[in-house]
């Protein structure tokens, strides 16, 4: 069976005594960090040598990259710049360990900075939407937000839910796609939110009236699809209060 | 409508369906991730982050209705400052300013556009997903090789160096003043001069080059795509210009550069010799073999790279007169002088096996030579071992780590050498034993917080 990750890398000025290291010291090390949680890698990643400090960072970053990615791009509702906040917010992760108190938070607190990143971003380009400056945002890429499995039911609702979020403000978009996009609870949307539990299930419902109010639902209450022509009542049956 | 009324819980589709949503962390993705992320880890820590970045983790909520003016305002003045501008789109500018020593050996853009300085003055702008290397040049040259996607090239204004050379494939573009523009399409790249003025030649093209002038463009071929004794591919073309225009060694018909440019896909069969394929898998004996079988026409291969890969078959075989025939063509080829001194050390080799001692102290003065004052060639070895660890490359990391020993013995890179290729060793070994150790996945699946959880409205 071909080995699937290569996972060389190479370390400025590594310590002596590590490059003599056994070669099945190196191995068994190796594993370990594998096997190693979270607050021990962070623990290595603050306090070991150069050559530990990165293997670690490394370990970090391949068990937290998925997370990252996915929740960087659900928010954004594009894959634009992606790659750019996840390597910005690892960065600033791991320029900041030291500050971490709970070191086994560091999932969740890897998250708060992705958040808090796109968070940035969605404000800004908000902001320059509303001085019609620069690029009306990123579009909402339906193709990069669904995979090749989705129902075309899924994925028309995705661009319709997608469409709405864009409209609304950074912290209520994020909070609503944290708790029904990505799928957290209250709590870890609360956590990745950098905020409290009150405020973070105000923004979901801020959003989730608004996405009632305007969402066009295809279905009627059994399940089945309805037409064009019947979403007014069946919207109207279920509005429950205006949005903006 | 008061805020404690719980809303309708909509229902969604892909909530129902666990794929529809796609995952983004793609393999590729991650390590392009990575290998960025270790570049600025391992850089001095002054370089590492922007200040923008090195603020703690977002600030406490008192402090944010006092901060949130003060940006806003801010904000706005950068607005209004932006407006006032009038720049409607332009490329992210990376900063800081180029340092010639200090310029990045491999500029890439990922998602958006990218413009990075060139040392010595100049930028260069890469599209998205685009990649180009920064390669050794002779003298004052500085030597880009575009590995995939769009660049565009302006060197005006810039005083620190004769010329940029731009490599795509076999083919090299070469700017003194003025910029351009060219997009690897795979067998063939496409070049656009801007301003100023390019020369063009290819791996079938005649010595002297093409020379492109402002708003000229060209279809360059940019690789080897026909068998060995197959008549080489034209020139570059110039759209609208006759056929008698262009230098075509062969004499054979070619299709209308038009017809070239408005179909790349048709331009050229891509078809690489078997014995190029071998080199580019690094088996430099089965290369050897395949050449002969091929013909084994040795004075029809230009391509620098392409002899040093059959020297070095000839040189895994133990005939060592044919690899030092093949490394003299190097040697005294059109090679950039990093190909020629690495050819040259290795003729050096050879004929201290030999017992040639004229011929192997006119080569060490001739490999001191090329080498003089290059203060990058080290560097870029040393970046070319990295890459091709890597990938994975274990047998082109050990004759190029060996070649950094016999020609740097005390290079910066020797430490990372030898951690490298006990890395390797590691692994090797790893991957002899049972594959248990490194098989195991890192499955991390995100823990759900046990809580009692109402609806959002039902607090």
């Amino acid at each position: 069976m071909p080995k699937t990750t290569p996972n060389l890398r190479l370390v400025k000025s590594p310590p002596k005594d590590e490059l003599e290291a056994p070669t099945s010291s190196r191995r068994s090390s190796r594993a370990a960090l594998l096997e190693m949680g979270d607050d021990q890698l962070v623990l290595l990643a603050r306090e070991g040598t150069s050559d530990e400090q990165l293997r670690a960072h490394e370990a970090l970053y391949r068990r937290h990259a998925a997370f990252a990615f996915n929740l960087a791009a659900r928010i954004a509702g594009s894959t634009t710049d992606v790659e750019d906040v996840v390597h910005d917010a690892f960065l600033r992760a791991f320029d900041n360990l030291d500050n971490l108190r709970n070191l086994q938070a560091f999932k969740s607190w890897l998250g708060s900075i992705v958040v808090h990143s796109m968070r940035s971003r969605l404000r800004r380009s908000r902001w320059m939407r509303l001085f019609g400056l620069g690029h009306p945002g990123d579009p909402v890429d339906i193709d990069a937000l669904t995979s090749e499995q989705a129902s075309p039911g899924a994925r028309a609702e995705l661009a319709q839910v997608y469409a709405l979020l864009q409209t609304l403000p950074a912290d209520d978009r994020i909070a609503w796609t944290l708790r029904y996009v990505e799928g957290h609870d209250l709590k870890g949307t609360a956590d990745l939110c950098d905020c409290s539990l009150a405020t973070v299930k105000r923004r979901i419902r801020r959003a989730q009236r608004y996405i009632e109010t305007h969402f066009v639902d295809h279905r009627d209450d059994d399940g089945r699809r309805l037409s064009a022509t019947k979403r007014g009542a069946s919207s109207s049956k279920r509005t429950s209060g205006g949005a903006s | 409508m008061s805020d404690d009324r719980p809303p309708r819980t909509l229902e969604f589709s892909w909530q129902d369906e666990p794929t529809a949503l796609r995952d983004h962390a793609s393999p590729e993705r991650i390590d392009r991730v990575w290998s960025r992320l270790e570049r600025d880890i391992t850089t001095d820590d002054d370089l590492r982050v922007p200040d923008a970045l090195r603020s703690p983790r977002p600030r406490g909520r008192w402090g944010r209705p006092s901060l949130a003016l003060a940006a806003g305002f801010a904000l706005g003045v950068g607005v209004a400052g932006w407006l006032w501008r009038g720049s409607a789109e332009r490329p992210v500018v990376m900063q800081p300013a180029p340092v010639q020593n200090d310029a990045p050996l491999v500029f890439a853009a990922g998602t958006a556009p990218r413009t990075y300085p060139l040392p010595g003055g100049g930028v260069i702008t890469l599209e998205p997903g685009s990649i180009v290397d920064r390669v050794e040049g002779p003298g004052h040259e500085l030597q880009l090789r575009l590995v995939r996607g769009e660049a565009t090239v302006s060197t005006r204004g810039a005083t620190g160096r004769e010329r940029v050379s731009l490599l795509v494939g076999q083919a090299r573009v070469v700017t003194a003043a003025g910029s351009m523009r060219i997009r690897h399409d795979g067998d063939t790249a496409f070049l656009r001069v801007i301003d100023g003025s390019a020369e063009v030649k290819t791996p079938h093209g005649d010595q002297k080059g093409l020379l492109l002038g402002p708003d000229d463009e060209a279809r360059v071929p940019v690789r080897v795509v026909t068998a060995q004794n197959d008549p080489p591919r034209s020139t570059p073309r110039i759209p609208g210009e006759t056929e008698t225009d262009t230098d075509d060694e062969s004499g054979t018909t070619e299709e209308s550069p038009l017809d070239e440019m408005d179909d790349p896909t048709a331009s050229t069969p891509a078809v690489v010799p078997a014995w190029v394929k071998a080199c580019n898998e690094y088996d430099f004996a089965a290369a050897v073999r395949l050449f002969a079988e091929n013909g084994g026409d040795l004075a029809a291969v230009t391509d620098p790279g392409h002899l040093m890969c059959l020297g070095d078959g000839h040189t895994a075989r133990k005939d060592g007169q044919q690899a030092a025939a093949t490394y003299e063509r190097v040697v005294h080829g059109t090679g950039s002088d990093t190909q020629r001194a690495l050819a040259a050390l290795e003729l050096v080799r050879i004929y201290q096996g030999l017992g040639e001692t004229d011929k192997v102290a006119r080569y060490r003065e001739l490999h001191t030579k090329l080498s003089k004052g290059r203060v990058h060639s080290a560097e870029a070895l040393c970046q070319k071992i990295q890459s091709e660890a890597a990938a994975t490359r274990a047998d082109a990391v050990r004759k190029l780590a060996e070649r950094y020993r016999l020609q740097f013995p005390n290079g910066a890179c020797i430490q990372t050498i030898q951690q490298l290729l006990a890395q390797l060793a590691a692994q090797e070994e790893a991957s002899a034993d049972d594959e248990g150790d490194d098989a195991r996945g890192d499955e991390d699946p995100y823990e759900e917080v046990a809580e009692e959880e109402a609806s959002p409205g039902g607090e």
